[in-house]
């Protein structure tokens, strides 16, 4: 079976724009294709994350017609839809397509144009991937994560402040982040402070409604070789679901999909959390930073708001997390999050990550599709020539 | 009145209803009824959706053999752990009839 590896990425800025989808997705997807130099190569898939280019804009057939912008024909071309997970599960798909020895090169491409909608309209379109028996009595996907807040600050005694350090921490990061939404340092009062969105938690608890998109190239290992000095090798990826209507779940403040995505990754890899230097996590809002560190098996059940306030996840503590600034401060337009996840870890791998540079060999991405349903993991690891 | 599924098959019991059983992937079950729920947690959305009244209270409840049920929650109050029941009644938002959280 081919190693694979991810041998360029490429970024759209994140934020508001007048840029359509299809212009973001071949943004995005031309940079990653000069990024790995590979501008003569005929592409054998192309693979589209994206969760609802239908109700925001009002288009199908987007993988389709990224192909024709980027003359990639006649690559396979396929829309992959996991909600919020979409690009993790794109990622996956790729994964599964050069390891099957089917494919050489891959261009995976994430992206949503959201700004279309009024922010009612948004939360209408996302609620759409709930349990109807759920979604009739008007949940929204933010108030599931105060559902989970609630439960875990009375739980495990963890002070509404440390979910708001999340919130700083992630904006400083893409403070160093030209890419990012937000260019905006906050305090804890400032979170603290923020209009309710769904009690206990605030505005400023929440990821942004954004455009974007985000793209990588993935090829054999063999091939990497060939195109790079450091080539960055997906060692490790899995991916699990967990019971789609929220109430079967035996617990809010747990993600066992996490957990069981997280294990089939680390078992690949031959890894364990405490060989990972860095993290990027799905932090659609702050309390979920902290119940993926537990999950993913960085710190124990209910201790991971400890570890927060304790500056151990800070770009310069001893596990850095969500260093591009994460969900809530780069932006999450919804199909490209998987995707620019891999391609912050991805850059940290290669050290190209400027201001925000840590030191890191093996890197680990968490992306959740719906309400912790569909979660990918994955493991890259750099492989520097001995 | 709140339902869940008895697997006949294994005794699992759990809710919302499924083709096959949770545990065992059994296709047969009993219906029960449940009465009696304790709060695991609440919210007040005041970011709602298009056709809801903010705030809209949610809430999380454990009833018998561990079965969840998540629903409005019309209570003025809420406190984790205080004693809820399931009642039909006719959503102000949209007059369908809905299943609710309550006070006992
Ligand atoms: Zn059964």
């Amino acid at each position: 079976m081919p190693s694979v590896a991810v041998v360029g990425c490429g970024l759209t800025k994140f934020g508001k724009t007048d840029k359509g989808l299809i212009e973001l997705l071949a943004e995005a997807g031309l940079k990653a294709i000069d990024d790995a130099g590979l501008d003569g190569i005929q592409f054998d898939d192309v693979l589209v994350a994206n969760m609802a280019s239908g109700e925001f804009n009002g288009l199908s057939g987007i993988a389709n017609a990224l192909v024709g912008e980027l003359s990639l024909e006649p690559a396979a071309a396929i829309k992959i839809e996991n909600t919020s997970g979409s690009g993790g599960a794109a990622v996956y798909v790729g994964w599964q397509a050069i390891a099957s020895g089917k494919s050489e090169y891959v261009l995976v491409v994430g992206g949503e144009k959201m700004s279309t909608k009024s922010s009612g309209e948004t939360a209408e379109i996302i609620a759409s991937l709930t349990h109807l028996e759920e979604r009739v009595h008007g949940i929204t996907l933010p108030s599931l994560a105060a559902l989970s807040a609630r439960q875990y600050m009375q739980f495990y005694g963890a002070p509404r402040e440390a979910l708001a350090k999340v919130a700083v921490k992630n904006h400083d990061n893409a403070l160093l982040n030209p890419l990012a939404q937000f260019h905006k340092k906050i305090t804890i009062e400032d979170v603290l402070n923020s209009p309710i969105v769904c009690d206990p938690l605030r505005l400023y608890d929440y990821c942004p409604i954004t455009d974007g998109a985000a793209a990588v190239v993935l090829t054999t290992l063999e091939n990497a070789k060939r195109l790079t000095d450091n080539p960055v090798v997906i060692s490790g990826i899995g991916f699990a679901t967990d019971y789609y209507s929220i109430q079967t779940r035996k617990r809010l403040d747990e993600f066992p999909a996490v957990r069981r995505a997280a294990e089939k990754a680390y078992r690949m890899a031959g890894k364990k959390p405490s060989d990972i230097h860095v993290v990027e996590v799905h932090d659609m809002a702050t309390i979920l930073e902290i119940l993926q560190c537990e999950d993913l098996g960085f710190f124990s059940k209910g201790e991971g708001w400890k570890a927060v306030l304790e500056d151990k996840t800070a770009l310069d503590g001893e596990l850095p997390v969500n260093t591009s600034g994460g969900l809530k401060a780069k932006g999450h337009p919804i199909g490209a999050t998987g995707v620019a996840q891999v391609a912050e870890i991805f850059m940290q791998l290669q050290e190209r990550c400027g201001e925000r540079q840590v030191d890191a060999k093996c890197g680990l991405t968490c992306n959740i599709g719906g309400y912790g349903n569909g979660v990918v993991v994955t493991i890259l690891e750099v492989m520097r020539p001995c | 009145m709140l339902k869940a599924y008895r697997c006949k098959n294994c005794g699992t019991v759990f809710r919302p209803r499924r083709l096959r059983c949770i545990n065992c992937k059994s296709r047969e079950f009993e219906e029960i009824t449940l009465n009696h729920g304790k709060l695991v947690s609440y919210t007040l959305i005041y970011a709602t959706r298009e056709g809801y009244q903010a705030p809209v209270k949610i809430g999380l409840a454990e009833f018998e053999q561990g079965v969840k049920f998540l629903a409005q929650l019309d209570c003025e109050n809420p406190e984790i752990g205080m004693e809820v029941i399931a009642v039909n009644t006719v959503n102000k938002d949209n007059g369908n009839n809905l299943l609710i959280l309550r006070k006992p």
